[in-house]
């Protein structure tokens, strides 16, 4: 049970890799012998997933759409205790952040990760960043086909593309096989859902052009259906658009949303129809379907055992974990197991070593040596038997990994913030342990139901608050940390752009306003509706009654 | 709806954004320290008579804006020199206290781990 279903380097791939590391240890000990001066230094770490953070070196490994196998998993426990103190955070982007690096250690840090088939490119810059996918992939019987074969071509294709290493800014790129969308596809610089057509074909439906940020869009479809030897013609030539009509002389106007909100998805659609065509002329970028079959190979599903569906009872913090942590599973008999990195009072997405290791073991006991990290920074075991489940729920609570709070108002996601951020401007996790605090009763938790908070530091929105149901962003006001409240936005595939409610909230006020906003909704809503289905009923008017009520009166 | 939100952003943006600008050309009336991080493992240093010490407790505090200019310009050596990187002045309060949030995390670690960064270490005036 120890063979991980997902894609291993083959010789050029290893190669590659290799080369990358001893590469970047001589540009290290030139800049540490003065042969290369920061200015000369700074994007060539920034490569390499390296930033100079708040207290240290910070190092982004990448987490390709979000699969790790067992062996992975032990060498990042190995890395953050040798190298970093004891743990890692798991982000948004589903990478592991290691907040606590010396530069010296860097190159040795990336040999050992090439020792697993992992690496820091293309974590950072103006280039094709990690690409991420619905962490049920290969797991959940709503999909068409496993996403991530796709997604391991788009990394080959975008990794070190020529034409695409200095692009304006930063490319995000989600890859969904399902009508749920649990990768916020519509939030991504450009996104693929597999879909299935008319004639009964599947094929891709491209979008592009949603973002975070200082200036937040939902993305446009730029085409419906693009056929499978098409896609990277297609991806290419709304990439090569991108890159080549992209303001940039103005960070804040160079990220794809801007091009198409500017000239228009309709004039979009037509220059990169142009391009398309060309690409397609050329032939160069059709997919073989060959080459095609030969990366879904590595993503073969295991050989599920044949076994009932037969879901074990337990007592009531197992049914509880049940209840938010267990999705259905394409094989009877089987589950998809969310590990939320959410404990109440925790800091969301960190995991220590120790709590690594542990996993690794029960990914190889119980999960075919897999794991998935999603993007709210949680992880998944994706194909687990239903009986296992009681041992599986025993190891978590040794491990406080066992929080029953899945898709409920205390699984926050929250940026790592002023805590470790050198772009921050107030801190998120302190905000997300306060309210995770507050709503700690489980009772309390189910009554509210699915309600995503998400917490940023900064307009940067790595906490992606406009995606929150409740956002939180963090702003800094002469010093001082204030926050504003957004209600209504979605990350899902009803997603939508989270509105600002007025005037912020002091760091001690903010827990307050929540609860106050929550209350007003548990006396609004409609039998069955969630909290954000009842925001869009009402709209924001009685919420913001409500929330800025106290704040009045004292 | 969309444009609604954007305007909202915009003049969100607007209203915060220069709040990072605020520092550099502000006339400061705050006393000034001098810290920047050290190349080979990006710790956190402090001024203190022409060398860097490691705790900003024990770091110079400069009243007279000149001389933490001059400081400041004589730090370059260190830069030069690949000891350090991202030399920059910040205020503090007369009693040496970080007028920042940004600045008092910095120097003491994060709030939300008191046994990592500078506040779990001994401070004993150790120099780099």
């Amino acid at each position: 049970m120890t063979s991980p279903h997902m894609y291993r380097y083959d010789e050029f791939d290893a190669r590659f890799v290799a080369e990358r590391v001893e590469q970047f240890r001589s540009q290290v000990a030139r800049r540490l012998s003065g042969e290369l001066t920061e200015d000369q230094f700074k994007p060539l770490r920034l490569m390499n997933g390296l930033y100079l953070q708040l207290h240290a070196y910070m190092l982004r490994i990448a987490v390709p759409y979000g699969t790790l196998s067992s062996r992975q998993m032990r060498k990042l426990a190995h890395i953050a205790r040798k190298y970093d103190k004891g743990f890692g955070h798991f982000t948004t982007r589903t990478n592991m952040q290691f907040h606590w690096i010396r530069l010296v250690d860097v190159p040795d840090i990336l040999a050992e990760l090439a020792s697993v088939e992992m690496h820091c490119i293309q974590t950072s810059g103006n280039c094709v960043r990690n690409v991420t996918a619905d962490q049920f992939a290969g797991a959940t019987a709503e999909e068409i086909e496993d996403p991530r074969p796709l997604c391991e071509i788009i990394r080959q294709w975008s990794s070190l593309h020529p034409e695409f290493v200095f692009l304006a800014r930063k490319f995000k790129i989600a890859v969904g096989a399902t009508h749920t969308d649990r990768a916020a596809l519509q939030w991504h610089d450009m996104a693929v859902q597999i879909v299935r057509n008319d004639e009964g074909r599947t094929g891709y439906l491209v979008m592009a052009g949603g973002g975070m940020g200082r200036t937040p869009y939902v993305a446009h479809v730029m085409k419906e259906f693009v056929e499978r030897e098409d896609i990277l013609a297609y991806l290419e030539a709304v990439l090569r658009v991108y890159n080549m009509d992209s303001r940039r002389d103005n960070i804040h106007k160079q990220r794809i949303k801007i091009l198409i909100n500017t000239i228009g998805v309709e004039e979009m659609r037509r220059r990169v129809e142009r391009e398309f065509a060309e690409l397609k002329a050329m032939g160069t970028l059709q997919l073989p379907a060959e080459e095609l079959a030969r990366i879904t190979a590595y993503f073969a599903p295991p050989k599920f055992e044949t076994l009932p569906d037969a879901m074990p009872q337990g007592d009531a913090a197992f049914e509880n974990w049940k209840k938010t942590n267990i999705h259905a599973h394409r094989a009877p008999g089987h589950a998809i197991a969310t590990i939320t990195l959410k404990a109440i009072g925790q800091v969301p997405g960190d995991i220590s070593a120790d709590q690594m290791d542990a996993i690794a073991g029960m990914m190889d006991a119980f999960s075919v040596g897999e794991i998935r990290v999603t993007h709210e920074q949680n992880l998944v075991l994706p194909h687990v038997r239903q009986k296992d489940l009681p041992a599986i729920f025993a190891r978590l609570q040794a491990l406080d990994l066992a929080t029953p709070n899945s898709g409920l108002i205390t699984d926050i996601i929250a940026c790592p913030g002023l805590d470790y951020c050198d772009l921050a401007n107030a801190r998120s996790i302190p905000i997300a342990q306060t309210i995770a605090k507050r709503f700690a009763d489980l009772d309390r938790q189910h009554a509210i139901g699915e309600l995503k908070i998400k917490i940023s530091g900064c307009i940067n929105a790595c906490g992606h608050h406009h995606a929150g149901h409740i956002g939180i962003l963090g702003v800094d006001k002469k010093g001082v940390e204030f926050y504003q409240l957004l209600l209504g936005g979605s990350g899902a595939e009803d997603a939508s752009i989270g509105q600002i409610m007025g005037p912020g909230f002091g760091e001690h006020e903010i827990a307050d306003a929540v609860e106050r906003v929550v209350e007003a909704y548990l006396i609004q809503r409609h039998p069955g509706e969630r909290f954000l289905d009842t925001y869009r009923r009402i709209g924001m008017a009685p919420f913001k009654a409500a929330a800025y009520r106290e704040m009045e009166a004292a | 709806m969309l444009f609604e939100n954007n305007y909202m952003i915009l003049m969100y943006s607007l209203a915060f954004a220069p709040a990072k600008c605020e520092l550099a050309p502000m006339a400061t009336t705050h006393p000034q320290m001098l810290t920047c991080n050290r190349l080979r493992d990006g710790d956190i240093l402090y001024w203190k008579d022409g060398d860097w010490v490691l705790f900003q407790k024990d770091g110079e505090i400069f009243t007279d804006p000149a001389a933490a200019e001059i400081a400041l310009a004589a730090a370059q050596k260190d830069v030069t020199g690949n000891r350090i990187v991202a030399p920059y002045l910040f205020d503090v309060m007369p009693d040496g206290r970080p007028v920042k949030e940004r600045e008092i995390i910095r120097a003491a670690g994060p709030t939300v781990q008191r046994h990592l960064g500078k506040q779990a270490r001994q401070t004993n005036g150790q120099t780099t």
